[in-house]
Protein backbone atom coordinates (compact mmCIF):
# COMPACT_ATOMS: atom_id res chain seq x y z
CA UNK A 1 0.00 0.00 0.00
CA UNK A 2 2.52 2.83 -1.39
CA UNK A 3 -0.21 4.43 -3.67
CA UNK A 4 1.41 8.01 -4.33
CA UNK A 5 -1.87 9.64 -4.53
CA UNK A 6 -5.30 7.59 -3.00
CA UNK A 7 -8.29 9.14 -3.22
CA UNK A 8 -11.12 7.22 -0.75
CA UNK A 9 -14.79 7.82 -0.92
CA UNK A 10 -14.54 11.59 -2.04
CA UNK A 11 -17.47 13.16 -2.24
CA UNK A 12 -18.42 17.07 -3.46
CA UNK A 13 -22.02 18.79 -3.01
CA UNK A 14 -23.08 22.45 -4.05
CA UNK A 15 -22.26 24.81 -0.61
CA UNK A 16 -25.83 25.22 1.07
CA UNK A 17 -26.71 28.69 -0.09
CA UNK A 18 -29.31 31.26 0.34
CA UNK A 19 -32.23 30.76 -1.49
CA UNK A 20 -31.17 27.04 -1.93
CA UNK A 21 -33.37 24.35 -0.53
CA UNK A 22 -33.15 20.96 0.24
CA UNK A 23 -31.09 18.29 -1.56
CA UNK A 24 -28.79 19.39 -3.89
CA UNK A 25 -27.69 15.95 -4.85
CA UNK A 26 -23.83 15.07 -4.88
CA UNK A 27 -21.87 16.78 -7.88
CA UNK A 28 -19.08 13.75 -7.06
CA UNK A 29 -20.44 10.36 -5.43
CA UNK A 30 -17.55 8.85 -3.45
CA UNK A 31 -15.25 8.44 -6.30
CA UNK A 32 -12.19 6.31 -4.87
CA UNK A 33 -9.05 5.88 -7.10
CA UNK A 34 -5.31 5.45 -6.71
CA UNK A 35 -2.32 6.20 -8.96
CA UNK A 36 1.14 4.53 -7.55
CA UNK A 37 4.50 6.30 -8.02
CA UNK A 38 5.11 6.89 -12.28
CA UNK A 39 2.08 5.11 -13.25
CA UNK A 40 -0.20 6.87 -16.00
CA UNK A 41 -4.08 7.33 -14.93
CA UNK A 42 -6.84 8.58 -17.32
CA UNK A 43 -10.24 9.94 -16.49
CA UNK A 44 -13.16 9.99 -18.72
CA UNK A 45 -16.41 11.07 -19.46
CA UNK A 46 -18.66 13.58 -20.66
CA UNK A 47 -18.96 17.31 -19.57
CA UNK A 48 -21.16 17.05 -16.96
CA UNK A 49 -20.26 13.78 -15.07
CA UNK A 50 -17.51 15.68 -12.29
CA UNK A 51 -14.47 15.11 -13.42
CA UNK A 52 -12.77 18.88 -13.03
CA UNK A 53 -14.66 19.03 -9.88
CA UNK A 54 -13.25 15.69 -8.48
CA UNK A 55 -9.86 17.03 -9.62
CA UNK A 56 -10.26 20.45 -8.02
CA UNK A 57 -11.48 18.11 -4.64
CA UNK A 58 -8.47 16.27 -4.70
CA UNK A 59 -6.11 19.21 -5.41
CA UNK A 60 -8.67 21.00 -2.19
CA UNK A 61 -8.72 23.94 -4.96
CA UNK A 62 -12.92 23.82 -4.48
CA UNK A 63 -14.64 27.38 -4.90
CA UNK A 64 -16.81 28.79 -2.41
CA UNK A 65 -20.02 27.17 -4.08
CA UNK A 66 -18.63 23.74 -3.50
CA UNK A 67 -18.14 21.15 -0.23
CA UNK A 68 -16.28 18.08 0.15
CA UNK A 69 -18.39 16.30 2.05
CA UNK A 70 -16.89 13.20 2.43
CA UNK A 71 -13.66 11.06 1.84
CA UNK A 72 -9.96 11.99 2.12
CA UNK A 73 -7.09 12.12 -0.15
CA UNK A 74 -3.50 11.25 0.52
CA UNK A 75 -0.33 11.83 -1.51
CA UNK A 76 2.76 10.04 -0.47
CA UNK A 77 1.20 8.86 2.79
CA UNK A 78 0.12 12.51 4.05
CA UNK A 79 -3.59 13.26 4.03
CA UNK A 80 -4.11 16.77 2.03
CA UNK A 81 -7.85 17.18 3.47
CA UNK A 82 -5.96 17.90 7.11
CA UNK A 83 -3.25 19.58 5.98
CA UNK A 84 -2.74 23.17 7.01
CA UNK A 85 -3.26 25.95 3.74
CA UNK A 86 0.66 26.46 4.10
CA UNK A 87 1.69 23.06 3.83
CA UNK A 88 -0.59 22.72 1.19
CA UNK A 89 0.70 25.45 -0.99
CA UNK A 90 4.19 24.13 -0.74
CA UNK A 91 2.74 20.69 -2.04
CA UNK A 92 0.80 21.82 -4.90
CA UNK A 93 3.54 23.09 -7.71
CA UNK A 94 6.17 21.35 -5.72
CA UNK A 95 5.42 17.87 -5.55
CA UNK A 96 1.87 17.66 -7.87
CA UNK A 97 2.33 19.97 -11.23
CA UNK A 98 -1.31 21.24 -12.75
CA UNK A 99 -1.85 21.98 -16.30
CA UNK A 100 -5.56 22.81 -17.30
CA UNK A 101 -7.06 23.48 -20.55
CA UNK A 102 -6.22 27.03 -21.67
CA UNK A 103 -2.75 28.29 -21.54
CA UNK A 104 -4.29 31.76 -22.29
CA UNK A 105 -6.05 32.02 -19.10
CA UNK A 106 -3.42 29.81 -16.96
CA UNK A 107 -0.87 32.64 -18.00
CA UNK A 108 -0.77 36.41 -16.99
CA UNK A 109 -0.96 38.58 -19.83
CA UNK A 110 1.32 41.13 -18.97
CA UNK A 111 4.39 38.99 -17.84
CA UNK A 112 7.33 38.14 -19.86
CA UNK A 113 6.78 33.99 -20.14
CA UNK A 114 10.14 33.72 -18.68
CA UNK A 115 9.10 35.47 -15.63
CA UNK A 116 6.51 33.70 -15.09
CA UNK A 117 8.35 30.12 -15.17
CA UNK A 118 10.95 31.87 -12.85
CA UNK A 119 8.33 32.97 -10.32
CA UNK A 120 7.44 29.26 -9.67
CA UNK A 121 11.20 28.48 -8.74
CA UNK A 122 11.67 31.46 -6.81
CA UNK A 123 8.44 30.82 -5.32
CA UNK A 124 8.94 26.83 -4.34
CA UNK A 125 12.77 26.48 -4.93
CA UNK A 126 13.73 30.08 -3.32
CA UNK A 127 16.02 30.78 -6.11
CA UNK A 128 17.38 34.09 -6.51
CA UNK A 129 16.19 36.44 -9.61
CA UNK A 130 19.11 35.22 -11.76
CA UNK A 131 19.21 31.73 -11.20
CA UNK A 132 15.50 31.49 -11.86
CA UNK A 133 15.60 32.87 -14.71
CA UNK A 134 18.30 30.90 -16.32
CA UNK A 135 16.79 27.68 -15.11
CA UNK A 136 13.64 29.17 -16.44
CA UNK A 137 15.10 29.56 -20.14
CA UNK A 138 16.30 25.53 -19.16
CA UNK A 139 12.79 24.54 -18.98
CA UNK A 140 11.39 26.17 -21.85
CA UNK A 141 13.76 24.35 -23.77
CA UNK A 142 12.93 21.12 -22.19
CA UNK A 143 9.33 21.31 -23.09
CA UNK A 144 10.23 21.85 -27.12
CA UNK A 145 10.55 25.62 -27.07
CA UNK A 146 13.18 26.87 -29.67
CA UNK A 147 15.50 29.71 -29.19
CA UNK A 148 14.09 29.61 -25.49
CA UNK A 149 16.63 32.38 -24.21
CA UNK A 150 14.76 34.55 -26.63
CA UNK A 151 11.06 33.10 -26.11
CA UNK A 152 11.34 33.82 -22.43
CA UNK A 153 11.10 37.30 -22.71
CA UNK A 154 7.74 37.25 -25.11
CA UNK A 155 4.37 38.07 -23.83
CA UNK A 156 1.77 35.10 -23.80
CA UNK A 157 0.12 37.20 -26.80
CA UNK A 158 3.13 36.93 -29.19
CA UNK A 159 2.78 32.92 -29.00
CA UNK A 160 0.45 30.39 -30.39
CA UNK A 161 -1.49 28.50 -28.12
CA UNK A 162 0.85 25.43 -28.10
CA UNK A 163 3.59 27.59 -27.33
CA UNK A 164 1.89 29.18 -24.48
CA UNK A 165 0.43 24.94 -23.45
CA UNK A 166 4.25 24.39 -23.17
CA UNK A 167 5.58 27.34 -21.30
CA UNK A 168 2.46 26.37 -18.38
CA UNK A 169 3.74 22.77 -18.90
CA UNK A 170 7.60 24.09 -18.40
CA UNK A 171 6.21 25.90 -15.64
CA UNK A 172 3.97 22.94 -13.67
CA UNK A 173 7.12 20.55 -14.18
CA UNK A 174 9.57 23.52 -12.88
CA UNK A 175 9.90 21.63 -9.57
CA UNK A 176 10.30 18.11 -10.58
CA UNK A 177 6.78 16.77 -9.35
CA UNK A 178 6.21 13.41 -8.77
CA UNK A 179 2.46 13.83 -9.96
CA UNK A 180 1.41 15.93 -13.14
CA UNK A 181 -2.31 16.76 -13.63
CA UNK A 182 -3.43 17.61 -16.81
CA UNK A 183 -7.08 18.63 -17.56
CA UNK A 184 -7.95 18.34 -21.15
CA UNK A 185 -4.46 19.67 -22.08
CA UNK A 186 -4.89 19.91 -25.57
CA UNK A 187 -8.82 20.32 -26.56
CA UNK A 188 -7.89 23.98 -27.48
CA UNK A 189 -5.22 22.82 -29.92
CA UNK A 190 -5.22 21.89 -33.55
CA UNK A 191 -4.51 18.28 -33.98
CA UNK A 192 -0.76 18.16 -35.19
CA UNK A 193 0.01 20.52 -32.02
CA UNK A 194 -1.88 18.12 -29.72
CA UNK A 195 0.48 15.69 -30.99
CA UNK A 196 3.70 17.32 -29.95
CA UNK A 197 2.29 18.22 -26.84
CA UNK A 198 1.16 14.22 -25.74
CA UNK A 199 4.67 13.20 -26.72
CA UNK A 200 6.34 15.61 -24.62
CA UNK A 201 3.98 14.32 -21.95
CA UNK A 202 5.43 10.74 -22.97
CA UNK A 203 8.93 12.29 -22.95
CA UNK A 204 8.43 13.88 -19.96
CA UNK A 205 7.07 10.41 -18.24
CA UNK A 206 10.32 8.37 -19.38
CA UNK A 207 12.57 11.03 -18.78
CA UNK A 208 11.64 11.80 -15.08
CA UNK A 209 9.88 9.29 -14.31
CA UNK A 210 6.31 11.11 -13.19
CA UNK A 211 2.93 9.71 -12.98
CA UNK A 212 0.04 11.38 -14.86
CA UNK A 213 -3.58 12.03 -14.07
CA UNK A 214 -4.84 12.63 -17.41
CA UNK A 215 -8.27 14.10 -17.74
CA UNK A 216 -10.45 13.81 -20.97
CA UNK A 217 -13.82 13.59 -22.42
CA UNK A 218 -11.76 11.63 -25.35
CA UNK A 219 -11.57 8.16 -24.63
CA UNK A 220 -9.62 7.72 -27.67
CA UNK A 221 -6.97 10.85 -26.95
CA UNK A 222 -5.66 8.64 -24.06
CA UNK A 223 -5.23 5.27 -25.09
CA UNK A 224 -2.01 5.70 -25.97
CA UNK A 225 -0.89 7.96 -22.91
CA UNK A 226 -1.67 6.10 -19.78
CA UNK A 227 -1.70 2.67 -18.26
CA UNK A 228 -5.16 2.52 -16.86
CA UNK A 229 -8.77 4.19 -17.24
CA UNK A 230 -11.33 5.44 -15.06
CA UNK A 231 -14.49 6.02 -16.97
CA UNK A 232 -16.75 8.42 -14.92
CA UNK A 233 -20.93 9.10 -15.38
CA UNK A 234 -23.45 11.55 -13.59
CA UNK A 235 -20.60 12.43 -10.49
CA UNK A 236 -19.71 8.45 -9.92
CA UNK A 237 -16.76 6.27 -11.48
CA UNK A 238 -18.39 2.81 -13.56
CA UNK A 239 -16.00 1.15 -14.73
CA UNK A 240 -11.87 1.22 -14.30
CA UNK A 241 -9.85 -1.26 -16.09
CA UNK A 242 -5.74 -1.18 -17.61
CA UNK A 243 -5.71 0.42 -20.82
CA UNK A 244 -5.64 -2.43 -23.21
CA UNK A 245 -8.05 -4.01 -21.28
CA UNK A 246 -10.84 -1.45 -21.55
CA UNK A 247 -10.03 -0.79 -25.36
CA UNK A 248 -10.43 -4.88 -25.70
CA UNK A 249 -13.93 -5.13 -24.66
CA UNK A 250 -15.57 -2.34 -22.52
CA UNK A 251 -17.60 -3.81 -19.92
CA UNK A 252 -20.17 -0.62 -18.69
CA UNK A 253 -22.57 0.64 -21.54
CA UNK A 254 -21.16 3.64 -21.06
CA UNK A 255 -18.07 3.11 -21.96
CA UNK A 256 -18.70 1.26 -24.66
CA UNK A 257 -21.14 4.14 -26.39
CA UNK A 258 -18.20 6.46 -25.74
CA UNK A 259 -15.69 4.63 -27.98
CA UNK A 260 -18.48 3.83 -30.72
CA UNK A 261 -19.10 7.47 -31.51
CA UNK A 262 -15.22 7.91 -32.30
CA UNK A 263 -15.60 9.13 -35.70
CA UNK A 264 -11.85 7.82 -36.36
CA UNK A 265 -13.69 4.34 -36.22
CA UNK A 266 -16.53 5.82 -38.39
CA UNK A 267 -17.38 4.81 -42.04
CA UNK A 268 -17.57 7.19 -44.43
CA UNK A 269 -20.52 8.98 -45.10
CA UNK A 270 -22.83 6.68 -42.23
CA UNK A 271 -24.18 7.88 -39.25
CA UNK A 272 -22.41 7.19 -36.09
CA UNK A 273 -23.72 4.80 -33.74
CA UNK A 274 -24.78 8.12 -30.39
CA UNK A 275 -25.56 7.37 -26.53
CA UNK A 276 -28.88 9.38 -27.03
CA UNK A 277 -29.61 11.88 -24.44
CA UNK A 278 -27.59 14.12 -21.78
CA UNK A 279 -25.91 13.38 -18.73
CA UNK A 280 -28.13 14.41 -16.24
CA UNK A 281 -27.58 17.78 -13.51
CA UNK A 282 -26.56 16.78 -10.43
CA UNK A 283 -29.96 17.89 -8.54
CA UNK A 284 -31.92 16.02 -11.67
CA UNK A 285 -30.29 12.23 -11.51
CA UNK A 286 -32.75 9.31 -12.00
CA UNK A 287 -33.23 6.55 -9.18
CA UNK A 288 -30.92 3.46 -9.44
CA UNK A 289 -28.51 3.16 -12.07
CA UNK A 290 -27.88 6.88 -13.13
CA UNK A 291 -27.03 6.04 -17.16
CA UNK A 292 -30.26 3.83 -17.30
CA UNK A 293 -32.41 6.35 -19.14
CA UNK A 294 -29.82 6.10 -21.80
CA UNK A 295 -28.76 2.59 -21.64
CA UNK A 296 -29.89 0.34 -24.11
CA UNK A 297 -29.47 -2.61 -22.15
CA UNK A 298 -31.28 -1.73 -19.09
CA UNK A 299 -33.88 -3.26 -17.25
CA UNK A 300 -36.28 -2.96 -14.98
CA UNK A 301 -33.72 -3.63 -12.00
CA UNK A 302 -31.40 -0.77 -13.66
CA UNK A 303 -34.38 2.08 -12.40
CA UNK A 304 -34.77 0.50 -8.67
CA UNK A 305 -31.23 -0.85 -7.37
CA UNK A 306 -27.96 1.28 -7.42
CA UNK A 307 -25.43 -1.51 -8.58
CA UNK A 308 -22.05 -0.86 -7.01
CA UNK A 309 -18.66 -1.19 -8.50
CA UNK A 310 -17.00 -5.00 -8.20
CA UNK A 311 -14.01 -5.78 -9.48
CA UNK A 312 -12.86 -8.68 -11.57
CA UNK A 313 -9.81 -11.00 -12.23
CA UNK A 314 -8.32 -8.53 -14.88
CA UNK A 315 -8.04 -6.05 -11.94
CA UNK A 316 -11.23 -4.15 -13.58
CA UNK A 317 -13.91 -2.52 -11.71
CA UNK A 318 -17.51 -2.45 -13.26
CA UNK A 319 -20.72 -1.01 -11.55
CA UNK A 320 -23.32 -2.38 -13.59
CA UNK A 321 -26.04 -5.10 -13.31
CA UNK A 322 -25.83 -6.42 -16.87
CA UNK A 323 -22.01 -5.51 -18.02
CA UNK A 324 -21.33 -6.43 -21.71
CA UNK A 325 -19.75 -9.84 -22.26
CA UNK A 326 -16.05 -9.94 -22.36
CA UNK A 327 -16.12 -11.37 -25.82
CA UNK A 328 -17.86 -8.41 -27.46
CA UNK B 1 -22.24 22.70 -63.69
CA UNK B 2 -21.84 23.16 -60.13
CA UNK B 3 -23.32 24.92 -57.76
CA UNK B 4 -20.73 27.40 -56.34
CA UNK B 5 -17.33 27.31 -58.01
CA UNK B 6 -14.59 29.56 -56.84
CA UNK B 7 -12.06 30.90 -59.18
CA UNK B 8 -8.61 32.10 -58.24
CA UNK B 9 -9.80 33.62 -55.00
CA UNK B 10 -7.37 35.80 -52.65
CA UNK B 11 -7.82 37.50 -49.74
CA UNK B 12 -4.84 39.92 -47.75
CA UNK B 13 -4.82 42.16 -44.65
CA UNK B 14 -2.70 44.46 -43.97
CA UNK B 15 -1.24 44.23 -40.32
CA UNK B 16 0.58 46.67 -38.04
CA UNK B 17 -1.59 49.37 -39.10
CA UNK B 18 -1.10 52.40 -36.56
CA UNK B 19 -3.32 55.00 -36.29
CA UNK B 20 -2.90 57.45 -39.45
CA UNK B 21 0.26 55.76 -40.31
CA UNK B 22 0.59 52.91 -43.05
CA UNK B 23 0.94 49.33 -42.69
CA UNK B 24 4.20 47.12 -41.80
CA UNK B 25 3.13 44.36 -44.35
CA UNK B 26 0.38 42.01 -45.53
CA UNK B 27 -0.61 38.42 -45.08
CA UNK B 28 -1.89 36.51 -47.83
CA UNK B 29 -4.58 34.84 -45.84
CA UNK B 30 -5.68 33.17 -48.83
CA UNK B 31 -4.08 32.88 -51.89
CA UNK B 32 -5.05 32.10 -55.65
CA UNK B 33 -7.78 29.17 -54.51
CA UNK B 34 -10.25 27.36 -56.48
CA UNK B 35 -13.14 24.91 -55.93
CA UNK B 36 -16.22 23.65 -56.25
CA UNK B 37 -19.46 22.47 -54.57
CA UNK B 38 -21.87 20.48 -56.51
CA UNK B 39 -25.78 20.17 -55.05
CA UNK B 40 -26.16 17.79 -52.29
CA UNK B 41 -22.46 17.43 -51.75
CA UNK B 42 -20.01 18.14 -48.93
CA UNK B 43 -16.75 19.70 -49.83
CA UNK B 44 -14.49 19.43 -46.34
CA UNK B 45 -11.61 22.31 -45.62
CA UNK B 46 -8.93 20.94 -43.41
CA UNK B 47 -5.92 22.46 -41.97
CA UNK B 48 -4.37 24.14 -39.30
CA UNK B 49 -5.22 27.35 -37.02
CA UNK B 50 -4.63 30.46 -39.24
CA UNK B 51 -3.88 28.58 -42.24
CA UNK B 52 -7.15 30.54 -44.08
CA UNK B 53 -10.17 27.73 -43.80
CA UNK B 54 -12.74 30.82 -42.62
CA UNK B 55 -11.34 33.31 -44.29
CA UNK B 56 -11.56 31.37 -47.87
CA UNK B 57 -15.31 30.51 -46.50
CA UNK B 58 -16.31 34.20 -46.13
CA UNK B 59 -14.64 35.43 -48.47
CA UNK B 60 -16.64 33.16 -50.59
CA UNK B 61 -19.70 34.32 -49.25
CA UNK B 62 -18.69 37.67 -49.69
CA UNK B 63 -18.77 38.25 -46.10
CA UNK B 64 -14.96 39.29 -46.14
CA UNK B 65 -13.36 41.67 -49.25
CA UNK B 66 -11.54 39.49 -51.60
CA UNK B 67 -8.55 41.00 -53.17
CA UNK B 68 -9.16 39.20 -56.57
CA UNK B 69 -11.04 35.96 -57.65
CA UNK B 70 -14.88 35.16 -58.85
CA UNK B 71 -17.54 33.48 -57.07
CA UNK B 72 -20.00 31.49 -59.27
CA UNK B 73 -23.31 30.74 -57.45
CA UNK B 74 -25.95 29.03 -59.74
CA UNK B 75 -29.74 29.36 -58.50
CA UNK B 76 -32.51 27.41 -58.07
CA UNK B 77 -34.05 29.46 -61.02
CA UNK B 78 -31.19 28.78 -63.63
CA UNK B 79 -29.39 31.81 -63.63
CA UNK B 80 -25.83 32.16 -62.60
CA UNK B 81 -24.71 35.18 -60.30
CA UNK B 82 -21.22 36.55 -60.05
CA UNK B 83 -21.53 36.77 -55.84
CA UNK B 84 -18.40 39.25 -55.41
CA UNK B 85 -19.54 41.79 -58.13
CA UNK B 86 -22.95 42.03 -56.56
CA UNK B 87 -23.95 45.10 -55.24
CA UNK B 88 -24.96 44.79 -51.15
CA UNK B 89 -29.19 44.67 -52.13
CA UNK B 90 -28.82 41.86 -54.63
CA UNK B 91 -25.81 40.03 -52.02
CA UNK B 92 -28.57 40.82 -49.13
CA UNK B 93 -31.21 39.09 -51.54
CA UNK B 94 -29.22 35.87 -52.10
CA UNK B 95 -28.36 35.37 -48.22
CA UNK B 96 -30.91 33.21 -46.97
CA UNK B 97 -29.85 31.03 -49.90
CA UNK B 98 -26.07 30.44 -48.31
CA UNK B 99 -25.85 30.34 -44.87
CA UNK B 100 -23.13 29.62 -42.58
CA UNK B 101 -22.74 28.35 -38.76
CA UNK B 102 -19.91 29.22 -36.25
CA UNK B 103 -17.85 27.10 -34.05
CA UNK B 104 -19.56 28.83 -30.94
CA UNK B 105 -22.92 28.74 -30.54
CA UNK B 106 -22.80 30.29 -26.86
CA UNK B 107 -20.84 33.36 -28.99
CA UNK B 108 -23.40 33.45 -31.77
CA UNK B 109 -27.06 33.32 -30.18
CA UNK B 110 -28.18 36.05 -28.52
CA UNK B 111 -28.68 34.81 -24.55
CA UNK B 112 -31.44 37.84 -24.33
CA UNK B 113 -33.59 36.36 -27.24
CA UNK B 114 -35.80 33.04 -26.97
CA UNK B 115 -35.50 30.84 -29.37
CA UNK B 116 -38.42 31.83 -31.13
CA UNK B 117 -37.13 35.13 -31.73
CA UNK B 118 -33.83 33.75 -32.49
CA UNK B 119 -35.14 31.58 -35.44
CA UNK B 120 -38.06 34.00 -36.66
CA UNK B 121 -35.54 37.35 -37.42
CA UNK B 122 -33.97 36.79 -40.68
CA UNK B 123 -37.02 35.13 -42.04
CA UNK B 124 -38.90 38.01 -40.74
CA UNK B 125 -36.64 40.54 -42.38
CA UNK B 126 -35.16 38.58 -45.33
CA UNK B 127 -38.60 36.86 -46.29
CA UNK B 128 -41.26 39.27 -44.91
CA UNK B 129 -43.48 36.52 -43.48
CA UNK B 130 -46.17 36.90 -40.58
CA UNK B 131 -46.63 35.67 -37.24
CA UNK B 132 -48.16 32.38 -37.85
CA UNK B 133 -45.99 32.11 -41.15
CA UNK B 134 -43.12 32.49 -38.62
CA UNK B 135 -44.43 30.42 -36.28
CA UNK B 136 -45.19 27.72 -38.10
CA UNK B 137 -41.71 27.71 -39.53
CA UNK B 138 -39.75 27.88 -36.26
CA UNK B 139 -42.12 24.96 -35.31
CA UNK B 140 -41.33 22.79 -38.35
CA UNK B 141 -37.72 23.49 -38.30
CA UNK B 142 -37.64 22.85 -34.59
CA UNK B 143 -38.70 19.43 -34.92
CA UNK B 144 -36.16 19.20 -38.08
CA UNK B 145 -33.33 19.57 -35.74
CA UNK B 146 -34.78 17.28 -32.92
CA UNK B 147 -35.39 19.73 -30.33
CA UNK B 148 -39.53 19.79 -30.90
CA UNK B 149 -41.88 22.97 -31.17
CA UNK B 150 -42.46 23.40 -27.35
CA UNK B 151 -38.62 24.47 -26.70
CA UNK B 152 -39.23 28.13 -28.40
CA UNK B 153 -39.96 30.23 -25.88
CA UNK B 154 -36.97 29.37 -23.93
CA UNK B 155 -33.71 31.04 -23.81
CA UNK B 156 -30.08 29.44 -24.95
CA UNK B 157 -28.59 29.52 -21.19
CA UNK B 158 -30.84 26.72 -20.76
CA UNK B 159 -29.82 24.54 -23.11
CA UNK B 160 -26.63 22.37 -23.46
CA UNK B 161 -23.76 22.86 -25.57
CA UNK B 162 -24.96 20.74 -28.25
CA UNK B 163 -28.50 21.29 -28.07
CA UNK B 164 -27.06 25.23 -28.52
CA UNK B 165 -25.32 24.00 -31.53
CA UNK B 166 -28.92 22.67 -32.87
CA UNK B 167 -30.63 25.66 -32.76
CA UNK B 168 -27.79 27.56 -34.73
CA UNK B 169 -28.01 25.18 -37.44
CA UNK B 170 -32.00 25.40 -37.28
CA UNK B 171 -31.27 29.09 -37.44
CA UNK B 172 -29.52 28.80 -40.63
CA UNK B 173 -31.83 26.26 -41.75
CA UNK B 174 -34.97 28.25 -41.45
CA UNK B 175 -34.05 30.29 -44.18
CA UNK B 176 -34.19 27.10 -46.62
CA UNK B 177 -30.20 27.48 -47.77
CA UNK B 178 -28.98 25.38 -50.71
CA UNK B 179 -25.56 26.28 -49.24
CA UNK B 180 -24.63 25.63 -45.57
CA UNK B 181 -21.05 26.27 -44.46
CA UNK B 182 -19.74 24.67 -41.34
CA UNK B 183 -17.15 26.17 -39.54
CA UNK B 184 -15.79 23.90 -36.84
CA UNK B 185 -19.06 23.37 -35.84
CA UNK B 186 -17.88 20.71 -33.76
CA UNK B 187 -14.81 21.89 -32.22
CA UNK B 188 -16.03 23.03 -29.04
CA UNK B 189 -18.41 19.48 -28.50
CA UNK B 190 -17.62 16.26 -26.70
CA UNK B 191 -17.29 13.35 -28.80
CA UNK B 192 -20.37 12.47 -27.98
CA UNK B 193 -22.45 15.30 -28.58
CA UNK B 194 -20.59 15.93 -31.97
CA UNK B 195 -22.18 12.02 -33.17
CA UNK B 196 -25.49 13.90 -32.90
CA UNK B 197 -24.47 16.69 -34.47
CA UNK B 198 -22.53 15.08 -37.81
CA UNK B 199 -25.84 12.40 -37.61
CA UNK B 200 -28.33 15.41 -38.04
CA UNK B 201 -25.91 17.35 -41.31
CA UNK B 202 -25.85 13.46 -42.88
CA UNK B 203 -29.67 13.36 -42.34
CA UNK B 204 -30.44 17.35 -43.55
CA UNK B 205 -28.51 16.96 -46.63
CA UNK B 206 -30.40 13.20 -47.85
CA UNK B 207 -33.68 15.24 -46.84
CA UNK B 208 -33.06 18.83 -48.81
CA UNK B 209 -29.74 18.37 -50.83
CA UNK B 210 -28.04 20.63 -48.50
CA UNK B 211 -24.28 21.58 -50.04
CA UNK B 212 -22.27 21.56 -47.15
CA UNK B 213 -19.01 23.53 -47.05
CA UNK B 214 -17.64 21.98 -44.00
CA UNK B 215 -14.21 23.08 -42.34
CA UNK B 216 -13.01 21.30 -39.52
CA UNK B 217 -9.07 20.94 -38.58
CA UNK B 218 -9.37 17.00 -38.00
CA UNK B 219 -9.39 14.28 -40.98
CA UNK B 220 -11.20 12.24 -38.21
CA UNK B 221 -14.14 14.41 -37.98
CA UNK B 222 -14.21 15.10 -42.00
CA UNK B 223 -14.49 11.12 -43.07
CA UNK B 224 -17.62 11.26 -41.47
CA UNK B 225 -19.14 13.73 -43.88
CA UNK B 226 -16.66 14.75 -46.85
CA UNK B 227 -17.32 13.75 -50.44
CA UNK B 228 -14.49 15.97 -51.50
CA UNK B 229 -11.40 16.88 -48.51
CA UNK B 230 -9.48 20.00 -49.76
CA UNK B 231 -6.15 20.47 -47.56
CA UNK B 232 -5.12 24.02 -46.65
CA UNK B 233 -2.08 25.59 -46.02
CA UNK B 234 -0.48 29.05 -45.38
CA UNK B 235 -2.98 30.00 -47.86
CA UNK B 236 -2.96 27.79 -50.54
CA UNK B 237 -4.84 24.40 -51.10
CA UNK B 238 -2.18 21.73 -50.98
CA UNK B 239 -4.42 18.78 -52.27
CA UNK B 240 -7.78 18.26 -53.34
CA UNK B 241 -9.61 14.86 -54.16
CA UNK B 242 -12.25 12.51 -53.02
CA UNK B 243 -12.17 11.91 -49.74
CA UNK B 244 -11.37 8.16 -50.11
CA UNK B 245 -8.35 8.87 -51.66
CA UNK B 246 -7.44 11.60 -49.46
CA UNK B 247 -7.68 9.75 -46.66
CA UNK B 248 -5.93 6.17 -47.75
CA UNK B 249 -3.39 7.32 -50.44
CA UNK B 250 -2.29 11.63 -49.06
CA UNK B 251 -0.11 12.52 -51.75
CA UNK B 252 1.06 15.86 -49.99
CA UNK B 253 3.10 15.47 -47.27
CA UNK B 254 1.39 18.10 -45.32
CA UNK B 255 -2.07 15.60 -45.60
CA UNK B 256 0.45 12.73 -44.64
CA UNK B 257 1.25 14.48 -41.15
CA UNK B 258 -2.38 15.86 -39.95
CA UNK B 259 -3.71 12.60 -41.10
CA UNK B 260 -0.67 10.49 -38.74
CA UNK B 261 -1.98 13.47 -35.81
CA UNK B 262 -5.65 13.18 -36.77
CA UNK B 263 -5.30 8.62 -36.29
Amino acid sequence: MSSLLSVDDLSVQLAPAAGRSGESGSIVESVSLRIDRGEALGLVGESGCGKSTLLLAVLDLLGPEMLRTSGEVLFDGRNLTLMAEAARRRLLGNDIGVVFQEPTRALNPVFKVGEQVAEVLRCHKGLDKRAAWSRAVELLEEVGIEQPALRARDYPHQLSGGMNQRVVIAMAIACSPALLVVDEPTTALDVTVQEEILALFRRLREERGMALLFVSHDLALVEQEVDRVAVMYAGSLVESAPTPVLFASPRHPYTRGLLDCQPKFAAPLTRLPEIGGVVPASDARPLGCSFHPRCRAAESRCSAELPVLTTDEAERTVACFYPLGGSQ
Amino acid sequence: MSLLSVQDLSVRFEVGRRLFGRSRGVVQAVDRVSFEIAEGETLAIVGESGSGKSTLARAALGLTPAQSGQVSYLRATGETESLLELDAARLRALRPELQIVFQDPGASLNPRFRVRELLSEAPRLHLGLDSDELDERVGRVLSRIGLGPEIAHRYPREFSAGQRQRIAIARALILEPRVLVCDEVTSSLDVSVQAGILNLLLDLQEESGLAYLFIAHDLAVVRVLAHRIAVMRAGRLVEVGEAREILEEPKHDYTKELLASSV
